[in-house]
């Protein structure tokens, strides 16, 4: 007889481990009773397999562009192996997976698709954004009854979730071409230059819009929440700031803003 | 939003896939079930459209994140959560299993086994009282379908079932279905274990499909129910009497027609049992 503890400890190494040196899935099965029609591997192997079935399902739902684009096989391949890398840390299951993009960046059997992590980068913003915080967008009234002193301390906000993203690819129509629905012959010209993207959620919509090059440095400045007043200052040779202001808050890609204090 | 009440009758599990038809067709369904892990986002449309079901039908909320079985104690980030979305929607049930899935905080997502000892019985029983005190509400508990057995449990199942309501008066989910599974990968007869259920405290049913694997059965939730555990459902209302059911169905998730023509079965076995009593 063995603790809980010792028990649940072999038995997640049991799920984990390397199949090729079962010691976990060997000492657990010393503790199983006899089933004439499973040996104690195929009693675990049960467990272990709904488990990386699950997790394989729950990566595949966050990221269905990189599944269509690699196939069922390969995706199954490449997510045991991010599952075997990567533990959940989090009982909220659309909290795994974040990863993954940089998982693919370094998986040697993914080489040739050179786009596939931006593409899963930009799948895993879609996801956080389509979860996060609900807002309602920048109240420019409230602008106006700022003290000088207030102004001296605003800072803005982007929409909660939303996420800056720069690619080599043109990732966006990668993602748009792969959507359902969407399918068609297209060609998409890998070479046709780098794109930057903010991924964000209106009300219950998803936008992933293409930016400027002034847009992307503007917000960039705003997500590292910088006081507004000292983007103006630092950046007034090279951004035109009273022009990208209306025109971010107009898209609504700053969605808040509040006082530093 | 619908003030609290007795939900009764047979149920279905809300799935995403399924938000649009029961919104726009408003299926006469008692009650739906949702799977609480999935709403634990800060936001967005899974939170708005839970929020429209609920006010048009009884919830209840079933999860598997307390994971009751674990040697971790309660994890209080998520037990907050699930108070706040408690709170928000006010499910009729709240319900998890009799299982762990999760250790040293490293999740594996699916409910697994553990042996029937007195170890585990202190266990569960504190980390439900932790949760009960917490909710300030009952726990309901479910059983498992299990793959393996431990060979020094000290107990079967039946009886630790009992004892973990002696210790904590939480409050049952029988899964037919589970049982069913269980009792043929293990050998034991159902009907005995539905016979030793403390059943004033059985507060709600599933039914499900499994998978007959050859070796084993697999309680996969991607099935029409088998008319072994249709029968099996029949006896066992006889001890639980007509209580609330529920059609869980997590796999290739069918039309929702599929859904309702299991649900209206079950109904028609609620029924029959009703008429039964009535006569007797
Ligand atoms: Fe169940």
């Amino acid at each position: 007889m063995i603790s809980i503890q010792s028990m649940q400890t072999l038995f997640m190494n049991a799920i984990f481990e390397n199949l090729e040196k079962p010691v976990a899935t060997n000492e657990l099965g010393k503790h199983l009773t006899y089933n004439e029609r499973l040996s104690v591997d195929e009693q675990i192997s049960i467990y272990r397999d709904s488990v990386f079935g699950g997790l394989i399902m729950a990566l595949q739902e966050i990221y269905p562009v990189c599944h269509k684009l690699v196939g069922q096989d390969f995706f199954d391949f490449m997510a045991t192996q991010y599952i075997n890398k990567h533990q959940s840390l989090s009982p909220d299951l659309t909290d795994y997976g974040e990863h993954l993009a940089n998982f693919i960046s370094h998986f040697k059997q993914a080489d040739s698709l050179l786009y596939l992590s931006d593409v899963a980068c930009l799948e895993w913003a879609w996801h956080r954004a389509f979860h996060a915080r609900d807002h309602s967008g920048l109240n420019i009234n409230k602008l106006n009854f700022l003290s000088e002193e207030q102004q001296e301390n605003l800072v803005f906000k982007l929409p909660p979730g939303s996420a800056l993203i720069s690619s080599d690819y043109p990732i966006h129509k990668i993602w748009n071409a792969n959507q359902q629905g969407n399918e068609n012959d297209d060609v998409i010209d890998l070479d046709e230059g780098s794109v930057k993207l903010l991924v964000w959620r209106k009300k219950f919509d998803m936008h992933i819009d293409l930016l400027q090059e002034d847009e992307w440095a503007f917000l960039n400045k705003i997500n590292q929440q910088e006081k507004f007043n000292y983007i103006c200052e630092t950046d007034e040779q090279s951004l035109d700031i009273a022009l990208l202001l209306p025109q971010c808050v107009k898209q609504g890609w700053i969605a808040d803003f509040y006082i530093f204090e | 939003m619908k003030a609290t009440q007795q939900i009764s009758g047979a149920g279905i599990g809300l799935r995403t896939q399924h938000y649009q038809t029961i919104l726009e067709s408003r299926p006469d369904v008692p009650w739906f079930e949702v799977l609480t892990d999935n709403y634990m986002g800060a936001g967005g449309l899974p939170l708005y459209h839970l929020e429209q079901v609920r006010d048009i039908y009884p919830i209840s909320f079933h999860g598997v994140g307390l994971s009751l079985g674990s040697a971790d104690p309660v994890n209080l980030k998520y037990l907050t959560k699930l108070k706040q979305l408690i709170e928000r929607y006010q499910p009729e049930h709240v319900s998890d299993h009799l299982a762990w899935v999760s250790l040293n905080n490293h999740y594996a997502h699916e409910l697994l086994p553990f042996p029937y000892t007195q170890e585990a019985l202190s266990l569960i029983s504190e980390k439900i009282n932790t949760v009960q005190d917490y909710l300030g509400r009952a726990l309901i508990v479910e059983n498992p379908s299990t793959y393996l057995d431990f060979n020094y449990s000290e107990m079967p199942e039946w009886q630790f079932i009992q004892e973990i309501v002696n210790k904590t008066g939480c409050d049952l989910l029988m899964d037919i279905n589970n049982i069913y599974v269980s009792a043929m990968n293990h050998n034991f007869n159902p009907l005995e274990y539905i016979a030793n259920i403390p059943c004033q405290h059985v507060k709600e049913i599933h039914l499900a499909g499994y998978e007959d694997k050859g070796t084993h059965l697999y309680d996969t939730h991607g099935y029409r129910i088998h008319k072994e555990v249709w029968s099996l459902y029949e006896k066992a209302l006889t001890y639980f009497k007509a209580t609330p059911t529920l059609i869980e169905w997590d796999t290739d998730i069918p039309d929702f027609s599929v859904l309702l023509e299991e649900a209206d079965k079950a109904q028609l076995y609620l029924n029959k049992y009703e008429q039964q009593e009535q006569y007797a």
